[in-house]
């Protein structure tokens, strides 16, 4: 037997005990029905019609073999995995008497897809498909469990429990780095001298100095010892920004803006951790959540699980918009802001940066054009007024100073950023 | 659902229908009422296939609840539109086995199907077919009543028994 599935909010509780099953109902309601007739109408070959109905449900009765305890144990192969990854449920009954067939109704949540699902007499088995990133809901299942005979039956409600679902990070390699980075040990490169690998000029030696370091080709050419100057390398003290403010489906590729926000922010938090940066989070739309910069592997998944509530369920908070918390943005720390641009309380955020001195980049997510009919004049002005708007707030960006990029879902979000590697992205005015 | 394995549903629960409507009978019958035998044909065309399981359970509206409720519509309607008039013996007959027939096709796709042994089926039709002939033989006011009313009473006990025996055998 195969499970129903049921989509959209939970149900309302299951009557406890045992209550008739359809067939049972099916089978009195015409023994009964043909039973008053036959008396009604005085014609008692009627009668022939109830008698096989009602020899039916007397010979399906249970007796004294139907549980009295039903129990169900849930077992969930993962309570984590990333997008696209498979999540088993396996539930299984215990029952002190004898019980017939199970039914059992799904209800999913929102991120989740049945992909497969297995009914066996005391166990049944689902397997889901993690569809969207976010804190979800994986279901909740009513086991109808039949009697014996299939007469009765009474339903055993499990609630399947919470999936959190990582994002597939978006491929990225490079790493952009703005003018002035924080005193800490790092793997880039900078203009202020100190103990790197890069030169980055020849001096004159200072006596005391070890001569490790001497640059011949200047040295005979002036007759005195040259060194060789090297650049410190420090790391970048990176922040993302995400723009959580409303989620906009793409009418022609039906994809999220949400969606690729967070794979765009996890890919290129991943490039900068390989290089041993400090990334924090900032998250507008719904409850402000922030996360103080850090590094390694494990600051990956704490990044992520931080932003996962912002989908918890589909649902709806007030945006609080307030001053970014101080303790969120490093002095000094690269900002990039993942946004579709749709919202125009972004930019207040955005001149808060701005204000703050920090380096500031804009990635912009497409939300796709609306479609309108060309045959419509309105619509196609509408249109025009729409595309007007959005170029509108880039330049307002780039006129402050910010780069905008534009990241197309599906491909390296390095093409993005490929031109922010000609020059040090600088901080903006105090 | 497949139209092919509907079909012979379909096909039962409207011979259900016809046997009910008694269209022999109707033959005399003038050209409206033959004309509303139609709608009363298409409903069975339409009720008689087995509900999916779940299928609108969710909605609670009248019409909804008919379209959930349908096998069973179907098959009290026949039981009510038999009852109206006095059939043919052969027809009572052939009503009576079409009725379980119906019954046990919807049981057999429904959600929580028990295979049913032979012995509940034997029992199940024996039982119908003894109330018939008890019912259509003119016996009830004759000094042989006590032979078959006592055979009746044999073959209920041995219905019973049967039922009994197959249940301990489950067990």
């Amino acid at each position: 037997m195969k499970a129903s599935v049921v989509l959209g909010t939970a149900p309302s509780p299951p009557p406890s005990g045992w209550r008739a099953g359809g067939r049972t109902l099916r089978l009195l309601t015409v023994a009964v029905t043909a039973g008053v007739l036959a008396l009604l109408t005085g014609h008692a070959w009627v009668l022939a019609l109830a008698a096989g109905p009602a020899v039916l449900v007397v010979l399906a009765a249970p007796g004294g073999s139907r549980p009295l305890r039903l129990e169900a144990s849930l077992t969930v192969s993962t309570r984590r995995c990333f997008e696209g990854e498979t999540v088993r449920c396996t539930v299984e009954l215990a029952a002190d008497g004898v019980t017939g067939p199970l039914d059992p109704v799904l209800t999913l949540g929102p991120g989740v897809e049945l992909v497969d699902d297995l009914v066996e007499a005391d166990r049944a088995e689902f397997e889901f498909t993690a569809v969207r990133w976010g804190r979800w809901s994986i279901g909740t299942l009513d086991l109808d469990v039949y009697d014996r005979g299939g007469l009765a039956r009474r339903t055993v409600r499990v609630e399947l429990g919470e999936l959190e679902v990582f994002p597939v990070p978006s491929a990225a390699r490079l790493t952009p780095v703005p003018v002035e980075l924080p005193a800490r040990l790092g793997e880039n490169a900078t203009r202020q001298p100190g103990e790197g690998v890069e030169v980055i000029g020849v001096r004159p030696h200072v006596w005391g100095e070890r001569q490790r370091r001497i640059h011949w080709p200047s040295t005979t050419r002036r007759g005195a010892v040259q060194l060789n100057e090297f650049g410190a390398e420090r790391a970048v003290d990176t922040v993302m920004l995400l723009d959580a403010l409303g989620d906009f489906r793409d009418p022609a590729t039906g994809t999220s803006t949400l969606d690729e926000t967070l794979r765009a922010a996890a890919g290129l938090t991943r490039a900068y951790l390989r290089r041993h940066d400090r990334i924090g989070l900032v998250s507008i739309g719904g409850t402000l959540r922030w996360l103080r910069a850090g590094s390694g592997e494990q600051h990956f998944y704490r990044i992520v699980q931080t932003v996962l509530d912002v989908r918890k369920d589909l649902g709806y908070r007030t945006p609080e918009l307030d001053r970014l918390p101080p303790g969120a943005l490093p002095a000094g720390a690269l900002v990039y802001c993942f946004t579709p641009l749709a919202d125009q309380r972004v930019l207040d955020v955005l001149a808060d940066l701005t204000d703050r001195g920090n380096p500031l980049v804009v990635v912009e997510l497409p939300t796709g054009e609306p479609s309108v009919d060309p045959q419509d004049e309105l619509a196609v002005l509408a249109l025009r007024l729409w595309r007007a708007d959005r170029e509108a707030m880039r330049f307002a960006l780039r006129n402050r100073g910010i780069p905008v990029v534009a990241h197309t879902p599906g491909e390296s979000l390095d093409l993005a950023l490929a031109p922010l590697l000609r020059r040090r992205i600088h901080g903006g005015r105090r | 659902m497949n139209p092919v394995r509907e079909l012979p549903t379909r096909l039962v629960g409207t011979a259900l229908l016809v046997a009910a409507l008694d269209p022999v009978a109707r033959s005399g019958a003038r050209p409206l009422e033959l004309v509303l035998l139609v709608p009363a044909l298409g409903f069975a065309w339409w009720a008689a296939p087995p509900v999916p399981p779940r299928r609108g359970m969710e909605a609670h509206r009248p019409h909804h609840q008919l379209a959930r409720h349908r096998n069973t519509v179907l098959a009290v309607v026949a039981v009510a539109l038999g009852a109206l008039h006095q059939p043919s013996a052969l027809l009572a007959v052939a009503l009576t086995v079409l009725l379980l027939g119906y019954l046990l096709m919807v049981d057999a796709r429904g959600a929580a199907h028990v295979p049913l042994g032979p012995l509940p089926l034997l029992a199940a039709a024996g039982a119908s077919l003894l109330v018939l002939l008890a019912a259509l033989v003119p016996w009830q006011s004759t000094s042989g009543a006590r032979l078959p009313a006592a055979l009746g009473i044999g073959l209920a006990a041995l219905a019973v028994g049967a039922g009994l025996y197959e249940r301990r055998g489950r067990e």
